[in-house]
Parts: structure tokens; C-alpha cells; sequence
């Protein structure tokens, strides 16, 4: 039996079940997302989620094929399997194939993305996966290919966006799977 | 001269100047650190990282301090000194000494705390520090240590939201470095 029972729709307040919907809405998926439904316990976290996931990661100016292997690519690095998941699943309505998305993984110096968009993977996994050793260096390299110092901090926040909800993901996963 | 730089009060909106204000209470020195004024130089950045924060890692908290001496040791385990040092130097104002807070840094793993406030940190810990390690029987001992589904809740909301801090706090804090 799993630790976390998931709220059904008549026990989370209006307000937290509008944002559920609407993420569902912005998501395209027939099904709400478990991982998200759980926190209808405590509906402030709902609120977080939402208002950080708008604001840091879909409000991002950044062009969503290049966001999408970018988070399919942190979650591989972090081996988050439900943001693994959700991100191959938006790639695939973009028209990657199975064998595209595998060789991204394998390879993702050599992304099939245009020049800017491989940039901005680089980057934002290098400040995912490694963000305690950058120097102001790496900032300088950034400009210098071609990013704004606000198109930066928009980076680091999409980054630190989905470390967060990677500890999300796999906390609920790991409450949702059977003892 | 550093690559980011904290944005000078008089050039920010009443909106922005509004959020500063809540993060320069969030402070225990009560002035807005150079980490998120900078941060203001992309307001809706500013805005996702206030509120976010306002929300998963609220004050009071219904845990006292855990939050901040589980912040302090996921910031120690991934180097994010403006975390650290703003988690310690809340621990300090509620009266935790140097020593003490130093001895918490070097032996994570037997804290010498009350029962229930250690498992509240070494749980969020392992949340934010260890999401692969985390199993369904990490959430039965919590349950049968007393913490109700929300409790769990709220302490991944606290380790999500820090290992979003910490990203954020490692990556602007070598953008303030001097090159």
C-alpha cells in the first residue's frame, strides 16, 4: 500500500483545484499529475508549484523545444524519472522520435537544435548539475555567446526551478509506490 | 568587477521595492542580501524566487528552527555559502552558538536534538540531499514516529524549496565574485 492517498477533487479547496486544472489545461495531458495531486493535502504547496512553475519555467522567453530537452536532459542527469518521462512526452508532440531523444541523452554535446537553443541546454545543465563551481568566468562566457544578463538570471532560475521540482517528483513517487 | 550586480534601490518600481521588503525580512541582519537584489534586475525572477519562498518555507513554521538547520546542512553538503550563512545566522539570533551549529555541520548524522526535531531534519535532508534514496519505508518511519501526511508534505516542500535556494544562491554568488 502506498504512503500517500491521492486527494480526490471534492477534498482540495476550489482555488488549488482551479490551478490543478489549469496546469493540466497548459500541460495538454488527459490525466492530472499525481505528483501534483498529492500536495491537494496542503494546499499551499499547490500554490507554490504552480505560481514558481508559471514564473520561472513556462513564462521563460526561451523556445520550448530547446526547455523541454533541456529538462528531459537535467532529469536524466538526476535520474528523475517522472520529469523524464513528462519532458519525452512534450518532445514527442514536438516531432522528436524515440531514437532522437535517446541520442540526446547519449550525446548532448550534438543536440538537434539550432545554435542558441544548444547554447541554452549547455548552460542550464551546467548550472543544474553543477551550479557550486561556476565563476563569473562562465557568466562572461555566456554573454559573450550571445545571452543578456537578464536572459542569465532567466537561466539560473529555470534551472533552479527544476531542481526543485525534481525533490517534487521523486519524494512523491517514492510516498506513492507500495511498501 | 563581478558579473552581476545588486540593483540600486532607486531604480526599482514600487512592486520590486515591495518585494525587497519581504525578502529583507527574511534576513536576520534585515537588509536585502546582494543575492536578491540582483535578482531584481529580472523582476518576474524576483517575483517567482519571493514568493516561492513565502509560501514552502513559511515563518513561523509549525517545525521551529528545523527548517533552518536542515537549510544550513543542505547548504553546507552543496557549498551554497549565502544559504548557509543566512541559516546560520537565524540559528544564531534563536540562540544556537557557533560551536553547536559547527558540531551540527560535522556530524549531520547524530544530531543532538529532541527526537521529533531530528527526524524532521534528517528527513528533509535526505529529501533534498539523497531524492534516489528516499523509500516508501522513509515515510512509514515518519508516520510512525508521529509526523501526520501533511507533516511529510510540508518537509518536502522545505527540501525542495532549498535545493531551489541553493541553486540559485551558488549560481548569483559567483556572479557577484569579483573576476
Amino acid at each position: 500500500m502506498a504512503f500517500f492517498d491521492v486527494p480526490k477533487d471534492d477534498d482540495i479547496p476550489a482555488a488549488s483545484r482551479q490551478l490543478l486544472e489549469e496546469y493540466q489545461r497548459l500541460q495538454g495531458t488527459k490525466e492530472r499529475a499525481l505528483n501534483w495531486q498529492i500536495f491537494g493535502h496542503v494546499p499551499r504547496i499547490i500554490e507554490a508549484r504552480f505560481d514558481a512553475w508559471k514564473k520561472l519555467n513556462q513564462d521563460s522567453s526561451f523556445p520550448v523545444d530547446a526547455k523541454m530537452v533541456a529538462v528531459m536532459l537535467i532529469s536524466h542527469a538526476k535520474r528523475c524519472r517522472m520529469c523524464f518521462a513528462g519532458a519525452r512526452f512534450h518532445l514527442d508532440r514536438l516531432g522528436f522520435d524515440e531514437g532522437a531523444m535517446d541520442a540526446m541523452c547519449a550525446h548532448p554535446d550534438t543536440l538537434p537544435l539550432n545554435e542558441s537553443g544548444r547554447r541554452f541546454v549547455h548552460y542550464v545543465l551546467r548550472i543544474a548539475t553543477d551550479s557550486a563551481n561556476l565563476t563569473a568566468k562562465d557568466f562572461q562566457e555566456m554573454q559573450q555567446a550571445g545571452f543578456s544578463k537578464e536572459e542569465i538570471l532567466e537561466m539560473i532560475a529555470f534551472a533552479a526551478y527544476w531542481i526543485m521540482n525534481i525533490v517534487f517528483s521523486q519524494a512523491a513517487l517514492a510516498g506513492l509506490a507500495d511498501d | 568587477m563581478p558579473f552581476f550586480e545588486p540593483v540600486p534601490e532607486d531604480k526599482l518600481s514600487p512592486e520590486l521595492l515591495r518585494l525587497l521588503e519581504i525578502a529583507r525580512k527574511r534576513t536576520p541582519s534585515q537588509t536585502a542580501g546582494p543575492s536578491v537584489r540582483s535578482m531584481a534586475a529580472h523582476p518576474r525572477v524576483l517575483k517567482g524566487f519571493v514568493e516561492v519562498r513565502e509560501e514552502l518555507n513559511p515563518i513561523p513554521s509549525r517545525f521551529g528552527s528545523g527548517p533552518y538547520i536542515a537549510g544550513m546542512l543542505i547548504a553546507h553538503s552543496v557549498g551554497c555559502r549565502a544559504c548557509f550563512n543566512l541559516s546560520r545566522g537565524w540559528l544564531n539570533k534563536l540562540g544556537f552558538d557557533e560551536d553547536t551549529l559547527s558540531g551540527y555541520c560535522a556530524a549531520p548524522a547524530t544530531l543532538p536534538l529532541g527526537e521529533r526535531d531530528r527526524r524532521m531534519v534528517e528527513f528533509t535532508v535526505k529529501v533534498a540531499c539523497d531524492r534516489a534514496g528516499v523509500k516508501a519505508a522513509d515515510f512509514r518511519d515518519m508516520e510512525r514516529a508521529g509526523f501526520s501526511t501533511e507533516d511529510v508534505l510540508e518537509m518536502i516542500g522545505i527540501a525542495a524549496f532549498w535545493n531551489l535556494a541553493t541553486t540559485f544562491g551558488t549560481a548569483i554568488d559567483a556572479g557577484l565574485r569579483e573576476e
